[in-house]
């Protein structure tokens, strides 16, 4: 980790970004909506005090929503396939939150896992993630249950971090991160001590208190078959949830068909959804509610943590902002263990 | 006779989808074919059973492949071979029209009549009158902007694929 | 005057209901959740107040499987008793299936304090028709009537290309997770036509024209049917103004059949009637 100083404010370090060969992600308030949007001036983006979480989170800039991943045309029975490239473009996002940063370190581990996702990794390896660290974390977050913090670097590959004084430092933990701090004149190139982290231990205090992750994950264990999965029949399979979250990535692949030509389209998709696991012979193992909630759970809490010794949450707080009939997935996974949920 | 006329040629040529149904509209076509009326060429004649099985999705199906214009025609009211069908499109059509109007969609782009077996000669005026409004509007180029977005056929050319025998 | 937790207990202790469909506080400040109440004891948990914004009645469609041989017992607030009359309109449910606990409501504010936009035009403050009351019968009171459709209004001075750059640039935030449709109690179909592949009506990308598609689908599918309650546009977390869809169905149904959704459990459906003289001067 190398620690700089950053000279002027917040803004000008996007304008500077602007002036480089990067296309340049940040969040903006685009027709009543918190997103990640490519910008043009660092004017049209939100300081990290007007938002903590957008909206959407990151991801659908290395995943999108919907992407073309192949094409195909016939003339009678003769049929004709073709890939598609994923242009080599280099982006970098800024104004990331630790949670959302720590995400990707996440899902790299599933995209680059039996099969490499050439859509997904080749994005990944040309983007360069700035996180800014937060100082005022609301009460849905719940970062610090998964090891991260209000200004944790993981994942990042530049942090931004306020002193007690409020003067600006940048975190590099990547050569990723190194080489394009090099080009940035804001970032003065000697290295500082620590300057602590008094503003966000502060923020800490504030927060949800971490969940005990290995009981939980016993519990889930030990409790598929338990009653207490009935308490989320009242989920409505919305898959607001998932579609928010940084770190869902499930899709599915359709084909979309135009006389003799077709392409192959990969969409976002969700388990909260009846459709995602029923069989064509109309069995569906999964027929219940209940049942798709206890599997996002078990997802997130142990089959993610079985595999690559992750957990596929970290706290970011969105599934529980906008879920409709307030499933609040720190509660449910409190509770599960006979914790008490300390919001 | 009015087949020896000149046919004017026109910069743009509409493409308009007709939806009619089979007991009265498709059978008045039938008959302005027979009679040997003319009419502009540009309608391309769907046949359903009835005006009440002409679902809406078919008419967004038809501006999505690139309609300039779409025309839905079935019996008169009370002739309707299945007696209501009718009458429950046209209370859909009604509220269904002020949707695409709502939403951007020049509704004079989407054209309703009630055209009966008998009818040939009103079938040759409708078509030709809604081709003639339609390509006073121009192509459709809103929605085949989006529609062009959402599945590029143009681009999609077949040369750099791969062959493989199905 | 009775309480919503004595009439609920009452049901449950007699048994005269299998479970009590209620809210009850969330875990966030402004927040509050659904609780099914089977046992007297959980009744005294269920609460009333104006951050109570959800319309139960989801709860009644068949998905859910709550409606056995017992009746079920429902808090209404008077928008929610409106959707309970669709669905018994469209034979979801039988009247006795139901036992609904009226709640007198003063309109309704989601988490960040904000009245929902059917709040501003409603001047029922209870239901029509209701089981029992959990309060005293409010005042009426007087609201103006064309404060219903006045969200519209916006739209008659724009030109078609100017709605259409409007609607296209609120579809393009759609993405595609059909939250609107499963929060919404009148999207009660088995398989609804998105979820269909033979043939594909809509097709699950998230262009544009794909989502113009849903969109389009969404609002007649629910024209005459949708009773206003919002859910819809709550439920969706990339503020597209789904109600402005609605409204401007339930205005064309009314000014055209002098229909309006919900009214009664016993009137025929909007688009399963007719009349001989219905309007008809857009047919050539
Ligand atoms: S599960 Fe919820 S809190 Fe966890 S990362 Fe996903 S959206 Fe955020
Ligand atoms: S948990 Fe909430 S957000 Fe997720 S699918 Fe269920 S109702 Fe929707
Ligand atoms: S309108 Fe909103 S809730 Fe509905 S599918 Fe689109 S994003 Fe989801
Ligand atoms: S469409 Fe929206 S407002 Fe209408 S009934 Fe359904 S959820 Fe309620």
């Amino acid at each position: 980790m190398k620690i700089f100083k950053i000279t002027g404010t917040y803004k000008d370090l996007v304008e500077t970004l602007l002036s480089l060969d990067y296309k340049v992600i940040a969040p903006v308030n685009r027709n009543k909506l918190t997103r990640f949007d490519f910008i043009n001036s660092a004017d049209e983006v939100l300081s990290p005090d007007e938002v903590l979480n957008t909206v959407r989170p990151a991801k659908e800039h290395l995943f999108p929503m919907t992407e073309t991943v192949a094409r195909f045309s016939y003339e009678g029975k003769k049929l004709r396939i073709g890939d598609v490239e994923v242009p080599e473009e280099k982006s970098v996002i800024i104004g990331l939150r630790p949670c959302d940063a720590a995400a990707f370190d996440a899902i790299d581990k599933i995209f680059s896992y039996v099969y490499q996702d050439k859509f997904y990794l080749t994005r990944r390896n040309n983007t360069t993630l700035i996180s800014v660290a937060c100082e005022h974390p609301d009460n849905a977050c719940f970062c610090t249950s998964f090891g991260i913090s209000p200004d944790s670097a993981k994942g990042s590959d530049i942090l931004l971090k306020k002193s007690k004084d409020s003067s600006l430092f940048a975190f590099i933990s990547t050569e990723r991160g190194e080489d394009l701090a090099r080009t940035i004149n804001n970032i003065i190139p000697e290295e500082q001590p620590d300057p602590g982290r008094d503003l966000y231990e502060a923020a800490e205090k504030n927060m949800r208190a971490p969940l005990d992750l290995p009981k939980i994950k016993e519990a889930l264990n030990t409790n598929f078959e338990s009653e207490y999965w009935n308490e989320f029949s009242r989920c409505l399979g919305c898959g607001s949830c998932a579609y928010l979250c940084p770190t869902c990535h499930c899709f599915d692949i359709v084909d979309e068909v135009r006389y003799d030509k077709g392409i192959r389209k990969k969409n976002w998709d969700a388990c909260q959804f009846p459709l995602f696991t029923l069989h064509a012979s109309g069995h569906n193992p999964r027929d219940a509610q209940n049942k798709r909630y206890r599997q996002r759970l078990m997802h997130k809490f142990k089959y993610y943590h079985d595999r690559f010794d992750t957990h596929l949450c970290t706290g970011c707080g969105r599934c529980i902002r906008e879920c409709p009939v307030n499933i609040d997935i720190y509660e449910a996974a409190a509770e599960l263990c006979g914790c008490e949920a300390n919001i | 006779m009015s087949q020896h006329k000149e046919t004017i040629k026109h910069d743009f040529e509409p493409n308009i989808v007709a939806f009619v149904c089979n007991w009265c509209t498709y059978t008045g076509a039938d008959l302005a074919g027979t009679s040997r009326l003319k009419y502009e060429p540009n309608v391309r004649i769907i046949r359903l059973p009835c005006t009440g099985r002409i679902d809406y999705n078919l008419l967004l199906k038809a501006f999505e492949s690139g309609a300039d214009g779409v025309l839905v025609s079935g019996c008169h009211p009370n002739d309707c071979h299945y007696n209501l069908g009718n009458f429950h499109a046209r209370r859909r059509f009604t509220v269904f029209r002020q949707l695409l109007d709502f939403v951007g969609i020049d509704i004079r782009r989407i054209q309703f009549a009630w055209v009966s077996a008998a009818e040939g000669a009103k079938w040759a005026q409708l078509v030709t009158q809604v081709t003639n409004e339609v390509r006073e509007l121009g192509p459709f180029t809103n929605y085949k902007r989006i529609s062009e977005l959402s599945f590029p056929y143009k681009e999609l050319e077949p040369e750099p694929l791969e062959e493989v025998t199905a | 005057m009775e309480t919503l937790q004595n009439i609920a207990q009452g049901l449950l202790e007699r048994g005269d209901v299998s479970m009590v469909i209620g809210y009850t506080p969330g875990t966030i400040p402004g927040k509050t959740k659904t609780i099914f109440a089977r046992t007297p004891e959980a009744a005294q948990k269920l609460t009333f107040n104006e951050n109570c914004v959800n319309n139960l009645s989801i709860y009644l469609t068949r998905q859910y499987g709550n409606i056995g041989e017992k009746p079920v017992a429902l808090v209404v607030k008077a928008c929610d008793a409106r959707t309970v009359n669709v669905l018994i309109q469209e034979n979801q449910l039988k009247r006795e299936q139901v036992y609904l606990i009226a709640v007198p409501c003063n309109g309704v504010k989601d988490e960040h304090g904000v009245e929902q936009g059917k709040c501003k035009s409603c001047a029922q403050r209870v239901p029509k028709d209701y089981d029992a009351l959990a309060g005293e019968t409010p005042a009426p009171v007087e609201i103006d009537p064309t404060l219903r459709f006045k969200a519209l209004e916006q739209f008659d001075a724009m030109s078609p290309d100017e709605r259409w750059e409007f609607w296209m640039k609120e579809f393009e935030k759609c993405v595609k997770c059909y939250a609107c449709r499963q929060a919404c109690p009148l999207c009660y179909c088995e398989r609804c036509i998105t979820d269909k592949t033979t043939p594909r009506w809509i097709e699950p990308d998230t262009s544009t024209a794909a989502n113009l598609s849903w969109h389009i689908t969404r609002a007649f599918h629910l024209a005459g049917r949708c009773i206003g309650c919002g859910e819809c546009e709550r439920a969706c977390h990339q503020n597209i103004p789904l109600g402005l869809l609605n409204r401007k169905m339930a205005k064309e149904v009314f000014d055209n059949f002098g229909y309006r959704a919900g009214e009664s459990a016993e009137a025929k459906p909007v688009f399963a009637d007719f009349r001989y003289d219905d309007k008809e001067e857009f047919i050539r």
